[in-house]
């Protein structure tokens, strides 16, 4: 059978890959082991965080489905980090988790252009220009394009205590035969590690011992396109251990088979397990954990924090020395899993893999950790495996305009010791890679790539439109100290104003929130908070923000000297050794790139900018 | 990186001179002008070891030398490096570094050998300049400054830092990015208290400048007084030449005369001046307005008076004048009348005086011992730590004022902006040994270096 593009893999990564594709006009299949586990979120049912609800928005400015689904089926809604700064700030939803999955999957099997299919692709090679891919039931397909997307199942292997099994997460089968053939690709592979928690029963929680975590009471959606996104459904709780818990681990830490060095494999650094935290933080008295519904028609309630692959008897041992937990019982015990990923130091930043035109690879396969962090990958890939095939020039975005730019610069220009996950401080540009201005940032490159729908685009410079217009009035009006004006200042605890100024330096005062001046100046015009907000941002931190610009416009500079695909660094003897050799090792696309080359310093930069130039000059 | 070669040691005549070649094809390069007696190839060798052997080029055996081989990355610049050492005549020096120039090498530029040991990452930016010092350094206290920098003490402090600074920064981002996790949120005044004892270590080495200028620069210090108290005597006595005249003629000097000598381990740059007084002669005058204009600029002024006669109202109204805190009185001609009346001194307020003898040398301990006194050595202890860059000690104010404002801000700004503003002074400190730096500023410290370093 002959498709454009084939999708292996049906996870965060897989949906939002075989969607551009389609959408893009390209004759695409998704493969799933499993079709009813499309889109499943195996760890926490939430999506959001700090940095990762930013990827969230990104992904949906540039025309990605994630936003739309979790506005959809959110449970509980947070704005995080509200009051730390405009680059803080993230928005996290706990999700229904069997909600997500049968409106993800509905959304493949109507998208036009796009079919499912529940196989496993057992071997992979090249032919001609054609990628082959064999199924588990002998079946062949030659496609001209490949989208590699199999999260955690590349000889997926579970670990619970000593016992061990060959699995993918939830029941579903592992992938056991496809990284050979990767392998023969001269892929280099690694082997890593992540955990999950146990599910626990709801009617089994002691609910009033629990401090209650609500949502906020005005819901922020993800989407841009999402109005009315409407209110909470329910709220989370949260529970602490104790010292009897870490009593229990402690003792029994020799039965974790990370402990008794049974997995080889490296985990995240930055979730670690409830028996690393008790190892490595052992002077913390408690650790929290936040405790999480599963579902409206679910009463799995998941317990965020304590992810661990101890023995079941040991992990509800533990579980019930904590207070609320007294008398829990486990609906599926927490596991680790081992896994294949890709070294993504052999990605491009198109993510297609080098030296094998058309075959890419997203998600969790990359070596990253996290359902965002995935469906970015996926989104960038599924759009370039639909350029390959209509030869238009691929997209690869930037550090200086996004997280996602961000991510796969980090993963394949310096490549993964432990699963990476997406923080704020990985950006040198936060300040201006915000949650709020993702559309101004990424929806005209979706515009122009063709996944951004006309409604979407006109939305998005209505927003602008009256953003700017506000920015430009507020310069225009000015506020005297009246009685009345310093009236409102001191209900709301401000220092009086002395001399007439006008809103826009009012507003940079560190206290001034823009609702104020909705208050004091009877004219402001009726926006929606998603505007004022930004109005806010921007004339507060202007000074802060143009200093990330002025760094980004240096980026940007080197971002623009491409270097050519058929550089050969040993020629050039201006070069230090070693910066030759990793430099040949990672073969940059551009100046930017090259420049986070590990080990690579602004000199050697400097002697290939010459080279550059050199080499230009004589081929005119 | 092309293969560099340059004469090591100074030019002029000596008892061996150093030719040094570095780079990819060093080992090649100084084997064809190279046969060793026992017939050992170079590239055989191991690094660190020597054969002794004839350089010969066209047909000419030039001289017998030793060959030194260093293999990369263990060597001074981290390429692979020959050192020949000849025999010490510029002749012979020179006709071998020319034939590894017809040999393939190339004319190292100035400070190259030290540029490419810091772009190999082999020393830090802050070690280069202090190659650059030691080099320079003519005496004991700016060679012991110097030899702490090269052995990294003040690039381990500016580290111990940077280190205060990430953990900071560290601290925050914990705090923004795993706020879904029970990361502690951070108090404000801890915050406070970290940021001002950095504040303080910065502070430290940045008021260490003044010092380290004077060690690089030498204490600056002008003789200053009425015609005819003795003032060029007293230069020449210090300098131990003739070079200020001396007369009994009120107003022989009439131009400023400079001299660089070394007191009692300080080095001085000693300031002759024309005698101030109110006169109507153009040369004169000009001589006093000069006098007082070189008073300005100096870190030091001795104003000298005659013992053998009573301070008048005219260098009353000159000493007021002057800054207090830059001036030493000495009382000069002790050797006629040691029992100066120092009534009127006192009325001055003046307490820090010395009496000496310009002419047979009584009192000049007790005078350099005063102008030791007055540089404050006592207040920098610690040799090790002493700021004599001018480029590290910009390094460091930047930094400073960067952080300060970081401190200022921290109660009005969002955590993620003021985590942004504490990151740039981090970033500023990274340029102290180097790290991010601009090639530009890097090759600005190297043009500094002389060839052959
Ligand atoms: C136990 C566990 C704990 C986790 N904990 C965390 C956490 O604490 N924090 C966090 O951020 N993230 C966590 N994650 C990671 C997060 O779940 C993943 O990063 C994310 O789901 C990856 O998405 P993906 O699309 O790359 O892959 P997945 O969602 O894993 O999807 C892979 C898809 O590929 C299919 N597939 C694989 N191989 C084949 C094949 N050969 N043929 C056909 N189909 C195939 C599968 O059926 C599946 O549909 C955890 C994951 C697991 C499994
Ligand atoms: N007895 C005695 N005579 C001194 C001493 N120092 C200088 N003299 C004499 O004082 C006279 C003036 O000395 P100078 O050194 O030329 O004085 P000056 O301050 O440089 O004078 P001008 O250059 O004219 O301003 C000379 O005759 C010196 O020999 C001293 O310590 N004792
Ligand atoms: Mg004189």
């Amino acid at each position: 059978m002959e498709y454009d593009v084939a999708v292996v893999g049906a996870g965060h990564a897989g949906i939002e890959a075989s969607l551009a594709a389609a959408r893009l006009g390209a004759k695409t299949i998704v493969f799933s082991i499993n079709l009813d586990s499309i889109g499943n979120c195996p760890c926490s049912p939430s999506i959001g965080g700090t940095a990762k609800g930013t990827l969230v928005r990104e992904i949906d400015a540039l025309g990605g489905e994630m936003a739309k689904t979790a506005d959809v089926c959110f449970l509980h809604s947070k704005i995080l980090n509200a009051s730390k700064g405009p680059a803080a700030q993230s928005i996290r939803a706990q999700v229904d988790k069997n909600q997500y999955k049968i409106i993800m999957k509905h959304k493949l099997e109507t998208q036009k252009n796009l079919h499912i299919h529940q196989c496993e692709i057992t071997g992979m090679f090249k032919f001609n220009n054609f990628w082959i891919l064999n199924t588990n039931l002998g079946t062949k397909y030659k496609c001209k394009a490949v989208v590699l997307a199999t999260g955690t199942f590349l000889n997926g292997k579970i670990h619970i205590g000593d016992i061990s099994n060959n699995s993918g997460p939830d029941g579903v089968f592992a992938a056991q035969y496809l990284t050979d053939d990767i392998q023969k690709l001269k892929i280099n592979t690694k082997r890593f590690k992540t955990g999950t928690s146990a599910r626990i029963l709801k009617s089994s929680i002691n609910f009033d011992k629990l401090e209650i975590q609500p949502g906020d009471p005005v819901v922020t959606p993800f989407s841009y396109m999402t109005e009315n996104p409407g209110e909470n459904k329910l709220v989370c709780h949260i529970a602490w251990t104790n010292d009897k818990t870490k009593e229990i681990i402690l003792k029994n830490i020799e039965t974790s088979p990370m402990y008794s060095h049974k997995i080889h494999a490296t985990g995240p650094r930055y979730c670690p397990s409830i028996e690393d935290k008790m190892v490595r933080f052992s002077d913390k008295k408690r650790h929290q954990i936040f405790v999480e519904p599963c579902g409206i028609e679910s009463d799995e309630i998941y317990l965020y924090g304590m992810s661990s692959s101890m023995p079941e008897e040991i992990q509800l041992k533990f579980l019930r020395t904590i207070i609320g937990f007294e008398n829990c019982v486990i609906t599926r015990p927490g596991y680790a899993i081992e896994y294949d990923i890709i070294d993504p130091t052999c990605i491009f930043p198109t993510l297609e893999i080098k030296n094998m035109p058309g075959l890419f690879s997203a998600g969790q396969l990359n070596g990253s950790s996290g359902y965002e962090e995935a469906a970015a990958q996926g989104l960038v890939a599924g759009i370039n495996a639909a350029m390959h095939i209509f030869n238009k020039k691929k997209l690869i975005l930037s550090r200086a305009n996004s997280y996602i730019g961000t991510l796969i610069d980090d993963i394949t220009t310096k490549g993964v010791n432990d699963p990476y996950r997406m923080l704020t401080a990985r950006s040198e540009y936060r300040l201006f890679l915000r949650v709020d201005n993702a559309d101004e940032r990424l929806t005209p490159i979706g515009k122009e790539i063709g996944l951004v729908t006309d409604e979407y685009f006109e939305k998005f410079e209505k927003r602008i439109f009256l953003k700017e217009k506000e920015k430009n009035r507020i310069k225009k009006v000015f506020i005297k100290p009246s009685f009345e004006v310093n009236k409102i200042l001191e209900d709301s605890k401000i220092l009086p104003i002395s001399e007439a100024v006008n809103l826009e330096t009012f507003l940079r005062r560190p206290e001034v929130k823009y609702d104020l001046i909705q208050k004091i100046d009877k004219n402001s015009p009726d926006l929606p908070n998603s505007i004022t907000n930004r109005v806010e941002i921007e004339i507060k931190y202007e000074g802060y923000i143009k200093r990330q610009m002025q760094q980004i416009k240096k980026l940007t500079r080197l971002e623009k000297i491409l270097i050519p695909e058929d550089i050969n660094y040993m020629n050039i003897i201006n070069l230090r050794l070693e910066a030759r050799e990793k430099l040949s090792k990672i073969n940059p696309i551009n100046l930017s790139q090259a420049q986070h080359v590990p080990g690579i310093t602004p000199a050697d930069i400097a002697t290939l900018i010459i080279w550059i130039e050199k080499l230009k000059r004589q081929e005119v | 990186m092309s293969t560099i070669a340059a004469i090591s040691t100074p030019y002029g005549i000596g008892g061996i001179s150093v030719v040094r070649v570095s780079g990819e094809n060093a080992i090649k390069i100084t084997q064809k002008i190279f046969r060793a007696h026992d017939g050992t190839l170079l590239e055989n060798m191991n690094g660190y070891t020597c054969k002794l052997g004839n350089i010969i080029f066209e047909n000419n055996t030039l001289d017998e030398v030793i060959v030194t081989v260093f293999k990369a990355p263990r060597s001074y610049t981290g390429e692979d490096i020959t050192q020949i050492s000849c025999h010490g005549s510029m002749f012979i020096t020179k006709s071998i570094l020319r034939a590894l120039l017809s040999s393939g090498a190339v004319m190292a530029g100035p400070g190259e050998f030290t540029k490419r040991a810091f772009l190999n990452k082999k020393i830090s930016l802050d070690k280069a300049e202090s190659v650059m010092g030691l080099i320079s350094s003519n005496y004991e206290k700016a060679r012991k400054i110097n030899y702490s920098a090269y052995c990294g003490f003040l690039g381990q402090k500016i580290n111990k830092i940077k280190n205060k600074f990430f953990d900071i920064l560290s601290d925050l981002n914990a705090e923004i990015d795993y706020s879904d996790e029970d990361v502690p949120e951070l108090d404000n005044n801890q915050l406070i208290l970290r940021l001002e004892n950095i504040n303080s270590e910065l502070n430290n080495l940045i008021k260490s400048y003044s010092i380290g200028c004077v060690i690089k620069n030498g204490l600056k210090v002008a003789i200053l007084g009425a015609p005819n108290v003795g003032k060029s005597t007293l230069m020449n006595f210090l300098s131990k030449k003739e070079k200020s005249i001396v007369t009994d003629i009120a107003g022989t000097t009439r131009d400023a005369i400079e001299e660089s000598i070394i007191l009692n381990n300080i080095p001085i740059v000693l300031i002759d001046t024309a005698g101030i007084r109110e006169t109507n002669d153009k040369i004169e005058q000009i001589g006093t307005q000069k006098s007082k204009e070189i008073a300005e600029i100096s870190d030091l002024i001795l104003f000298m008076l005659d013992a053998s006669r009573e301070i008048t109202d005219e260098e009353i109204k000159i000493i007021n004048s002057f800054d207090k805190n830059k001036i030493l009185i000495i009382i000069n001609k002790s050797d006629i009348n040691s029992n100066y009346n120092l009534e009127k001194l006192k009325k001055l307020n003046i307490k820090n005086f010395v009496l000496i003898s310009a002419k047979n040398g009584t009192g000049i301990d007790n005078l350099s011992k005063k102008i030791e006194e007055f540089i404050d050595f006592g207040a920098f202890q610690n040799e090790n730590l002493i700021i004599m860059s001018e480029r590290q000690y910009n390094v460091l104010l930047r930094a400073q004022k960067n952080l300060e404002n970081a401190i200022d801000k921290i109660k009005s700004v969002p955590r993620d902006i003021f985590a942004d503003i504490l990151k740039e002074s981090a970033e500023i400190l990274c340029e102290f040994s180097g790290e991010n730096l601009e090639t530009k500023i890097v090759d600005s410290v190297f043009e500094k270096f002389c060839v052959g370093k």
